[in-house]
């Protein structure tokens, strides 16, 4: 007789559980009670900020959050899914297994609502490229997300990657995925009676503790031992997985879908039946197993990959199985659902569980104590002296943030599915949905932003992704967000949680996006600290095809125009970065007014046809937005203003609400008139880079420039390690 | 009907370019260690009955799927269970 | 008469509604054919294989679908004069199954690449290159691990029908991306019935997508069968 040692519940709580139930749980209930009482199935210490801050209605909004996936109307018969989820503590110790299965959980989300995967983009946030641990988790994550995502055949069409020692033991790896839907499939079930059939691959012990393990922070011992933890992926059974699933929406044969990941079937079937306001029973025996002397609390709690679990009723389960026989994947009949409010666990003919559903979905909030610590600081103004500008700019543009990520994106395929109209490397990713209208998707954190100030550096994503919907012609819709932050019993930790939630909140409801999905990342803390509060924001826009447009230079004899106020507001900058100062200055602050302003003239310059490129502004300011156009489209440019900044700070400031025009000479007037921005230069047929500033200057080859964007993380090392 | 246990290599031939093992040598000499040369390969433990030369079913297996005779050498031990 | 071509499905391949969309709009009738339905084959006009990781590249890329009774099927029809064209891992499984001369390795970088490539077209009297003019220079993109072409037994240079080269059209090794033997991207059998190519057309069949190079491929097979 086993005694089970719950991981995730708290001596209070278990209390709460058992006058709930009115008698102790025996130990495979407790198993059950353990996974759906974990913080990452749980959200037991979020649940509260989330209902405060995030707002989820809207115009386009067909399903919000609560089911698998959140839901946008892009135009009329046509609807799009996305989510967004971490994997981060799996990554941190099988960076290759935490990655690829990472990319196997999110594409089952959204195949749930009974979506077809288009198309993935992943936010990752590693440690000093200095050291060799960090490389050890970009290569494993780089690769387990091309080897997994390539062979399913879903694009990574986006992402970002990002670094800075407060990942060094925490890296972070947010995948999101897109999916177009016809009808969708519901993640609820009401009716009783239906047949409920597990298929995929067989369960073994993967990933037993997963969720336990998602809601500790990682200490040494944990590196060496929790790799027990972590789930293998299998692809070909994922992509087979897609295929039958797809041909089972086609023909009609699903009244609710659930793929399994986190708390494994428990947490499958409780929430399949829990919000429909029934029950189900649950027979163990059938099934398949890939492991020998598997106890039942095993088989519940298992995180085993690619397992999908459909509700349908008897007359049609002769087309489901015919189906999955077809693409040869395992199923069994593992239950059905009934009317009492129940979930039943047999085993071995005998009830080994019964338990009311709501002790497993109802779980309690759990408050925890914060302590604030100042944001702003001492001095507006940053006291040194500024290097030459060649030299500034060459350090920013090559720096680990700033400089190109080909190298990576470039082992993920972009292609597949014949959707991709706007490759990684821009500001956001382009995918043709309809014969007119495309779908605009980015990825956006502001951590830097962040560690100063979590409640701007929250608005910053928000704000930054709205910027580069917009600059690819896009129309911003919705969000979807990740929100990474540490231990929820630190007080600071989690003061900046709820900043960051609070920021995510506000600043979506200014701009009138809904948010219609999230997760939430706890614990990504080690003994030597937390990481930055690191909110990743997903951002979906509509495009018409006529609009799309990209930000590399197309002629040499056009004009710049910057769209924008620039602030001294060098806080979190790459500039400060370079120099050894970061954590000084002010942060950029985001001003609504601006930024809708600023977004609404510059998106109808665009429809207007009177621009031929778009760059917003972030990391590195105007230079490196300038530079990096210059780069894309290898043509020269020359820029001289004037300003009542010093130059530097002009230059390398990352105030919000800020986008550079490419204009053609004819249009000039009317995109002044349009979006009330100034001139600052013209694109050249030169090979060469010039931008003055007040008396600050630079002239270099654009060849240097392409080099340096290049060679970037290389320069700290990493063909030494590859 | 007998059962046996192979275990089966199957390696780059000589001249071929073996992409992998220069990767794993350059991996290999950045954590201190003065790797000179590597080859990669894989490797297949296979357990099956025969009632025929067990050597025989080994070397059909290779020909017909594991090897491919451009590019792959193999070898192999083979034991009784 | 309208003229069907045949797509085969493996478990894993990936490519293949891609390749669904170009030949329609090509202007001919696809059909996708699951690999256990392997006598509905010999029905089609033509044969395209299309790419992406058919058991999930397991031992060598393409060595376990080369192995399957559709693929003998498909070698039979080949034989018979049918024109097979492999894309990517259709190509792959082109030479595991020794219907085509040589050997796809890993990249030379040991990487997988995405990246869009120009290609020189050297010959220009087979089914998939007549709408080509010869030597012109096109654009496809790549999309493997495995690229990395390996002359064998039965290739000569002659059977070379494309290879990596640069925007003017200089074959050389900053041109090549995988270290394929003599840049080669693509090969015919001696015949000139079987092409196998590692870039992808049915990727470079619209404009908006980066280019419509690869639909004169399908135009060009549509036009052979039509006569």
């Amino acid at each position: 007789m086993i005694q089970y040692a719950v991981r995730n519940i708290n001596e209070q709580e278990k209390k709460i559980i058992i006058k709930r139930l009115g008698r102790e749980p025996n130990d495979v209930e407790w198993a059950m009670i353990d996974v759906m009482w974990s913080e990452h199935i749980s959200y037991k210490s979020s649940r509260a900020f989330i209902k405060k801050y995030l707002r989820s209605s809207g115009r386009h909004v067909i399903v919000g959050p609560g089911q698998d996936a959140g839901v946008i109307e892009l135009a009329k018969n046509l609807y799009v899914a996305f989510k967004i989820e971490s994997h981060n503590h799996p990554s941190a110790v099988d960076p290759y297994g935490g990655a690829s299965t990472g990319i196997g959980g999110i594409v089952r989300d959204i195949l749930s609502m009974g979506a077809q995967p288009i198309a993935l983009l992943d936010s990752l946030h590693f440690g000093d490229p200095e050291k060799r641990r960090t490389w050890f988790h970009i290569l494993g994550v780089v690769k387990g997300i091309s080897d997994y995502g390539n062979r399913i055949g879903v694009p990574t069409v986006g992402g970002e990657t990002k670094f800075s020692s407060c990942y060094n033991d925490n890296p972070l790896v947010n995948v999101a995925c897109v999916g177009v839907v016809k009808k969708i499939v519901p993640s609820v079930l009401s009716k009783v009676g239906a047949v409920l059939v597990l298929y995929g691959n067989r369960t073994g012990r993967d990933g037993i503790h997963g969720v336990s393990f998602a809601s500790e922070t990682l200490d040494d011992e944990s590196i060496e031992e929790d790799r027990s933890a972590v789930q293998i992926g299998d692809p070909l059974t994922e992509k087979l997985l897609i295929e039958a699933s797809m041909e089972m929406f086609n023909r009609d044969l699903a009244y609710a879908l659930k793929d399994l990941g986190g708390g494994g079937i428990t947490c499958a079937v409780s929430e399949m039946v829990g919000k429909g306001g029934i029950g189900a029973i649950i027979d163990l025996d059938k099934v398949p197993l890939r492991e020998e002397n598997m106890s039942p609390y095993e088989i519940l709690i298992s995180e085993s990959q690619e397992r999908m679990l459909l509700a349908t009723d008897r007359e049609h389960l002769r087309d489901v199985l015919s189906i999955l026989e077809k693409y040869d994947l395992q199923w069994a009949i593992i239950g059905k659902s009934i009317p009492e409010r129940r979930i039943i666990v047999k085993y071995k003919g005998k009830e080994i569980a019964n338990l009311p559903v709501e002790i497993l979905t109802d779980v309690p909030i759990q408050r925890h104590p914060i302590k604030p610590r100042k944001t702003s600081p001492d001095k507006y103004t940053v006291e040194f002296t500024p290097p030459p500008l060649e030299e500034a700019l060459i350090k920013v543009l090559g720096s680990p943030n700033v400089s190109s990520k080909e190298w990576i994106y470039e082992q993920y395929d972009f292609e597949v599915q014949t959707r991709t109209v706007i490759k990684p490397g821009a500001d956001a990713a382009v995918l043709k949905i309809s014969e007119d209208i495309g779908v605009a998707l980015t990825l956006d954190s502001c951590a830097d932003y962040a560690s100063i100030d979590p409640y701007e550096g929250a608005k910053g994503a928000v704000a930054e992704a709205y910027r580069n919907v917009i600059s690819v012609g896009g129309e911003p819709l919705a969000i979807v967000d990740n929100i990474n932050a540490g231990d929820p019993n630190n007080v600071s930790s989690y003061w900046a949680f709820h900043e960051t939630i609070r920021g995510l909140g506000n600043a979506a409801r200014a701009l009138s996006l809904p948010i219609v999905g999230g997760n939430v990342s706890f614990y990504n803390e080690s003994s030597k600290g937390a990481i930055w509060p690191t909110l990743v924001v997903c951002m979906l826009g509509r495009v018409h095809m006529d609009n799309v447009i990209t930000p590399s230079l197309k002629s040499g004899n056009s004009c710049l125009i910057l769209v924008g106020e620039t602030y001294e507001e060098l806080g979190g900058s790459e500039y400060l970065k370079v120099l050894g100062l970061h954590g000084q200055g002010k942060v950029p602050k985001v001003r609504y007014k601006e930024e809708k302003l600023n977004g609404k003239r510059v998106i109808k310059a665009i429809t207007k046809g009177l621009v031929l490129s778009v760059h917003d502004i972030s990391d590195g300011g105007l230079i490196i937005a300038l530079a990096e156009m210059a780069i894309f489209g290898n043509r020269g440019i020359e820029a001289r203003v004037k300003s009542d900044l010093r130059g530097d700070v002009f230059a390398f400031s990352e105030s919000h609400a800020r986008y550079v025009l490419e204009v053609p000479q004819e249009h000039i007037e009317d995109v002044l008139r349009i979006t009330k921005g100034r001139v600052i230069g013209r694109t050249t047929n030169t090979s060469s880079f010039y931008f003055e500033v007040n008396n600050f200057s630079v002239d270099v080859p654009i060849k240097r420039l392409k080099e340096t964007y290049a060679r970037g993380v290389s320069l700290m090392g990493k063909d030494q390690f590859i | 009907m007998s059962k046996y246990r192979a275990k089966i290599y199957i390696t780059l031939k000589n001249g071929i370019l073996d992409a992998e093992g220069e990767t794993v040598k350059k991996a290999l000499n950045s954590l201190g260690f003065d790797a000179l040369n590597v080859r990669s390969g894989k490797m297949y433990v296979i357990e099956f009955n025969c009632d025929e030369d067990p050597k025989n079913v080994v070397e059909k297996m290779c020909k017909q799927l594991l090897a491919n005779p451009v590019v792959n050498n193999y070898y192999y031990e083979l034991e009784e269970l | 008469m309208a003229i069907v071509i045949g797509i085969p499905v493996y478990p894993g391949t990936n490519c293949d509604f891609d390749v669904y969309k170009a030949i329609k709009l090509a202007g001919a009738i696809p059909k996708r054919i699951w690999y256990k339905d392997y006598e509905e084959i010999k029905k089609v006009d033509a044969v395209v294989i299309p790419g992406g990781f058919s058991y999930a590249d397991y031992i060598r890329a393409g060595a376990i679908a080369a192995r399957t009774k559709m693929t003998e099927i498909i070698k039979e029809l080949g034989a018979n004069g049918m024109p097979i064209l492999g894309i990517c891992n259709g190509f792959q499984i082109l030479v595991e199954s020794g219907i085509l001369p040589g050997a796809l390795a890993v990249n030379k970088n040991a990487r997988f690449i995405c990246r869009w490539v120009h290609l020189k077209v050297l010959r220009i009297d087979t089914p998939f290159t007549q709408l080509y003019a010869e030597g012109e220079i096109i654009k496809m993109p790549i999309a493997h691990m495995e690229g990395r072409y390996v002359p064998g037994e039965g290739f000569s240079d002659d059977l070379i029908v494309l290879q990596y080269s640069d925007r003017k059209g200089n074959v050389n090794d900053e041109s090549n991306p995988n270290g394929s033997y003599k840049n080669i991207a693509g090969i015919v059998n001696r015949e000139g019935n079987i092409m196998g190519l590692m870039p992808h057309p049915e990727r470079a069949s619209e404009r908006i997508l980066g280019g419509n190079d690869g639909l004169r491929m399908f135009k060009a097979l549509i036009d052979y069968l039509k006569r």
